[in-house]
């Protein structure tokens, strides 16, 4: 597999731009995809921010600077087209801030991808009732284990404010699950 | 230590690893459809449909300020005339191209006299410029021909 920098020359090289793209979705894809489903929950929507995901990558990629690295820069892309795609379906239907995690429990139940036992989907639905940010945070450090620096990168947030949020994102989580027994 | 032991004993016996599936090879053809979708929207964009693109906010501020126009004034105009008609004012320079009667007309709608008024102003008026017939024969004998002005101015 190649590096980073070797995908980002061979794209600035119009003979060899399309097969670095290529490259990139193929290094890429996975951990994006269980980034974005972690969001969005189901299986269809993650395709389609997937694929908008790398068609924005593909557009823009001319214009990135390489002052953060690609990982982090893909990461932030997927955040932002997931965070747009639950914006978007909360216009549609109507539905407040509150309600998100309604809509996404909604979708937890009726994915017929999901192959957790009782404890997984109960973690899960805890996932879903947390505010936006606090929900990110967690998906990001427990399950793709990032540093909070690349975090940071990603969410435009102080590591500080990370921290904090992450800790309030498990004492919820406690919570529930307790309430739950 | 994996992390989730000190979070919950519930899930120590479980990897982190998310509860989802994907649907059978999944990935494995992921980079076609991608670069499928790249080449459709590449080859759809065409020039027409480029300047509608860039012309739709323009267009959209256009339309929401007709509204806005038709939403406001259109009411005020059918329902209240009299208020456009009193908070409608005419600038200085533009009473050079108005006509007599709109002159007239804006002169009653602002200056607060009732029709009454006017004609009783009128009636004053033509009272006052009445010449009863006496005065008409004095005024006629008087009046002279050229020759007889001459005939004055030279004595």
């Amino acid at each position: 597999m190649k590096s980073d920098q070797q995908i980002l020359a061979e794209f600035k090289n119009e003979s060899t731009k399309q097969a670095a793209f290529r490259q990139l979705v193929t290094k890429y894809k996975e951990r994006l995809y269980w980034h974005v489903r972690k969001i969005v929950l189901n299986h269809d929507d993650t395709d389609d921010i997937l694929q908008n995901t790398f068609i924005k990558v593909w557009r823009n990629m001319d214009g990135f600077r390489e002052e953060s690295g690609l990982f982090t820069w893909l990461f932030r892309i997927a955040t932002n087209e997931s965070l747009t795609f639950l914006n978007q379906k909360k216009k549609k239907s109507f539905i407040g801030n509150d309600e998100t995690s309604n809509y996404l429990i909604e979708n937890l139940q009726t994915d017929p991808y999901f192959d957790g036992d009782d404890i997984q989907r109960k973690l899960q639905e805890a996932i879903a009732r947390l505010p936006e940010k606090q929900r990110l945070v967690f998906n990001m450090r427990y399950y793709d284990d990032l540093k909070y620096q690349d975090m940071e990168q990603i969410l435009g947030t102080s590591v500080g404010a990370l921290k904090a949020s992450y800790h309030h994102a498990v004492k919820k989580i406690e919570e529930y699950l307790k309430s739950d027994q | 230590m994996n992390k989730k032991d000190h979070i919950w004993p519930d899930f120590h016996d479980q990897s982190n690893k998310t509860p989802f599936e994907v649907p059978e090879n999944y990935f494995d053809h992921l980079e076609d459809r991608i670069e499928a979708r790249i080449a459709s929207e590449t080859e759809s964009i065409s020039p027409k449909r480029k300047l509608m693109r860039m012309m739709k906010p323009v267009l959209a501020m256009a339309a929401s300020f007709a509204l806005v126009f038709l939403l406001v004034y259109y009411p005020l105009s059918v329902f209240l005339p009299n208020y456009l008609a009193r908070n409608i004012e005419v600038p200085a320079e533009q009473t050079d191209t108005l006509s007599a009667d709109e002159i007239i007309i804006s002169y009653i709608s602002t200056s607060g006299q009732s029709d009454y008024d006017i004609l009783l102003y009128d009636e004053e008026e033509l009272e006052e410029i009445v010449i009863d017939s006496e005065e008409m024969f004095t005024y006629l004998d008087l009046a002279m021909n050229e020759t007889e002005i001459f005939a004055e101015l030279q004595n």
